[in-house]
């Protein structure tokens, strides 16, 4: 243990190993993973995300959500997650492939957001739920994000948010909240967020 | 910035490299100041913010509406606070404690420390910019490769311009005997330019497909700490412990195999934090081996580590000792933690969950910090020919890292087991132990100022006298 170059090799070899052995092997093992069609003549799936939901993925990144949210079901055998109502069935490799980030997530301080698209229908809904998570829920710890809604002339807005009545930040009169570009994006990426459809190797149960 | 200039007053005294009348061990010392005075104050001053930005997140979990900031809402405080937490303190700090353990255990003078403090600045000057960047919300999302893309071959620039010194050192070293701290530093040094050029190819240079993302982070996130950090709190261990006992490491031949082991095995760990992802099974289940086989290169330092303490004289409590006994503690604690959460069922139950915050916390604050606040202590004293102005501070600091570090852990801890075993109406039990997760984080920033106005005391002394008997070296 005393030469500077044998230490140094069995270091290289050891991480070079670690790193074929991880990422190589599994890129040739999955580089041919495209979306699918789960029975003969349906539909190609995985989909591509609509423009807007793209957009929204970095609206998702920059608010760092990824630091609360996971987007991934685990199988049965390895964790509660179907149990929970996070998904139908687990995700499946192949459910990223058209994703240029994966964004896997270690923590969830908040619900899993893989199937989150099914769960949530309504934008109304999910808007309400950003500008201000305890509405729905007093003892959430989400936080509000109210910088991505501004106030606007009441008569001039579309898509006013309807909050509660007496709600401590409702508008002063004549002025409604309306959501920004980027909150429109970001509940765009979140309906887009969905694994409601049978792959090859993850069906859908009956 | 009177820390920053202070450095700059210190480095300059310093500027004469040789001097005739000192000792070969001290102008080794002496010839190390830029570099590790320069690291060391960046480290510092990254420490706290880090710790401000940790106890402004962990806040906002019990009290949500307290900060309304864009910037600092829980997500950002988070990104920022683990890369300055990661690029910022520690690396820093792992690059000082590794220079001058590889230089004194070598006997080697560092000639041409301009080099290293340029590789310094140039780090601190890419983190500072990335982490405008992170600011603005600009992440990549993937953890511990959070940071723009433009900065990662520059910061492997910066990072070799200081850290290959410590394998020239052991190299060009003038001694005949080669110890296990040397090796450690070596490994460290050499690992993360690969590491962090391999991961930032396979992400950003030549994107890879998919889930393949996410099991390239694991990888360089787990390395990051397994080997890059904890060779060098290893490593500040294995000095430190048989310096200030005056024992022999306990079997020492058995820390060899530890090493090589813990190098592989650490390589391989990263996969156990992607138990039940969807990548393939097979890549799981050599994480989970790698996780739970540390667990014998653990039992191997517990025996050199504890071992030798065990066997210790009483009364010999330095504060540098007394710190890297800590971290020794925290590592075997960190390696069990991982272990179980690597299991099947361990994962099945507890990931995701704040137990695993709690582990990282166990990790960083309660065995990598623990250990470079040991080097440094030692260190610092030795490099600037300056003794620790106040004693107060330092032992303050002691019960403070370690009453946070415990109090964060076990708040954590409870929350996750908790939540794991019912999975609902946590709302009361969770604000109480995020709470009590907040108290522990202040009492951990309150130690780290501590330190901080100890070593800015420090810079700002008078170098002692030309003639003074040089600092005890046993």
């Amino acid at each position: 243990m005393n030469k500077l170059s044998l230490i140094s090799a069995g270091l290289f070899l050891s991480l070079g190993l670690s790193f074929a052995g991880l990422a190589l092997t599994s890129q040739a093992q999955q580089s041919g993973l495209a979306p699918a069609q789960a029975e003969e003549g349906g539909p190609l799936l995985p989909a591509l995300a609509p423009g807007l939901a793209v957009l929204g993925k970095d609206v998702y990144l920059a608010q760092g959500c990824v630091h609360c949210h996971t987007q991934q079901v685990r199988p049965a055998s390895q964790g509660n997650d179907i149990a929970k109502g996070y998904g139908k069935r687990p995700s499946v490799a192949r459910d990223y492939v058209l994703q240029d980030r994966v964004l896997l997530g270690a923590s969830r301080l908040g619900p899993d957001l893989a199937d989150v698209g099914t769960r949530r229908t309504s934008d109304e809904w999910l808007h309400l739920h950003l500008f201000d998570p305890r509405i729905g829920d007093a003892a959430s710890s989400k936080p509000a994000f109210r910088h991505l809604y501004e106030l606007r002339p009441a008569a001039a807005a579309k898509s006013a948010l309807s909050l509660p009545a007496g709600h401590a930040a409702a508008a002063p009169a004549g002025q409604a909240w309306v959501p920004t570009e980027r909150a429109i994006q970001l509940v765009a990426y979140l309906r887009s967020l969905r694994i409601d459809y049978s792959t090859p190797e993850a069906k859908l149960p009956e | 910035m009177s820390t920053v200039s202070s450095v700059q007053q210190v480095i300059r005294r310093h500027e004469p490299l040789a001097e005739p009348n000192l000792g070969r061990v001290a102008q080794v010392d002496h010839s190390l100041a830029p570099a590790v005075l320069v690291l060391g104050a960046f480290a510092a001053l990254w420490l706290l913010a880090s710790s401000l930005l940790g106890l402004v997140a962990s806040l906002q979990l019990h009290l949500p509406g307290l900060v309304t900031a864009e910037a600092l809402t829980y997500g950002r405080a988070r990104d920022l606070q683990s890369v300055l937490l990661n690029y910022g303190w520690s690396a820093n700090a792992a690059l000082a404690v590794g220079l001058w353990v590889a230089h004194r255990l070598g006997r080697v003078e560092s000639r041409h420390a301009w080099v290293a403090v340029l590789g310094a600045l140039g780090w601190n000057l890419a983190l500072a910019w990335g982490c405008l960047s992170l600011l603005g919300g600009g992440t990549t999302g993937l953890p511990s490769l959070e940071l723009p893309r433009e900065t990662g071959p520059f910061m492997v620039a910066c990072f070799l311009a200081v850290g290959l010194w410590a394998a020239v050192a052991f190299g060009r070293r003038h001694t005949p005997h080669v110890f296990a701290a040397q090796w450690h530093v070596l490994a460290a040094v050499l690992s993360f330019p690969v590491l962090h050029l391999l991961a930032h190819a396979a992400i950003h240079a030549y994107p890879s497909d998919g889930v393949l993302q996410a099991i390239v982070a694991a990888w360089h996130a787990h390395g990051f700490l397994g080997l890059f950090l904890a060779p060098v709190a290893l490593a500040a261990i294995y000095y430190l412990i048989p310096k200030e006992t005056g024992r022999p490491i306990r079997g020492y031949y058995l820390a060899t195999v530890a090493f090589w082991l813990f190098v592989t095995l650490h390589a391989w760990a990263g996969a156990a934090h992607l138990i039940g992802s969807p990548v393939p099974a097979w890549i799981q289940s050599s994480g989970v081996v790698a996780a739970i086989m540390l667990l014998v290169p653990a039992i191997i330092a517990a025996i050199n580590f504890q071992g030798t303490l065990l066997q210790a004289p009483r009364g010999t409590r330095s504060p540098s000792l007394r710190f890297a006994a800590a971290a020794a503690h925290g590592f075997l604690l960190w390696i069990l933690a991982l272990a179980l959460m690597s299991t099947r069922s361990g994962s099945a139950r507890f990931r995701f969950t704040e137990l695993e915050q709690a582990q990282g916390i166990l990790a960083l604050h309660g065995f990598v910090a623990l250990a470079l606040f040991a080097g440094l202590y030692y260190l610092l004293p030795r490099v600037t020919r300056r003794e620790w102005p106040s004693k107060g501070l330092v032992a303050a600091h002691y019960w403070l890292c370690l009453l946070g570090t415990a109090g964060a852990v076990l708040a954590l801890g409870a929350l996750g087991w908790f939540r794991a075993a019912a999975p609902s109406d946590l709302a009361e039990t969770a604000r109480a132990l995020n709470a009590a997760a907040s108290v522990s984080l202040a009492i951990l920033l309150l130690g780290h100022l501590a330190f901080v106005a100890n070593l800015a005391a420090l810079l700002a002394l008078p170098t002692r006298a030309r003639g003074a008997a040089p600092l005890s070296d046993r």
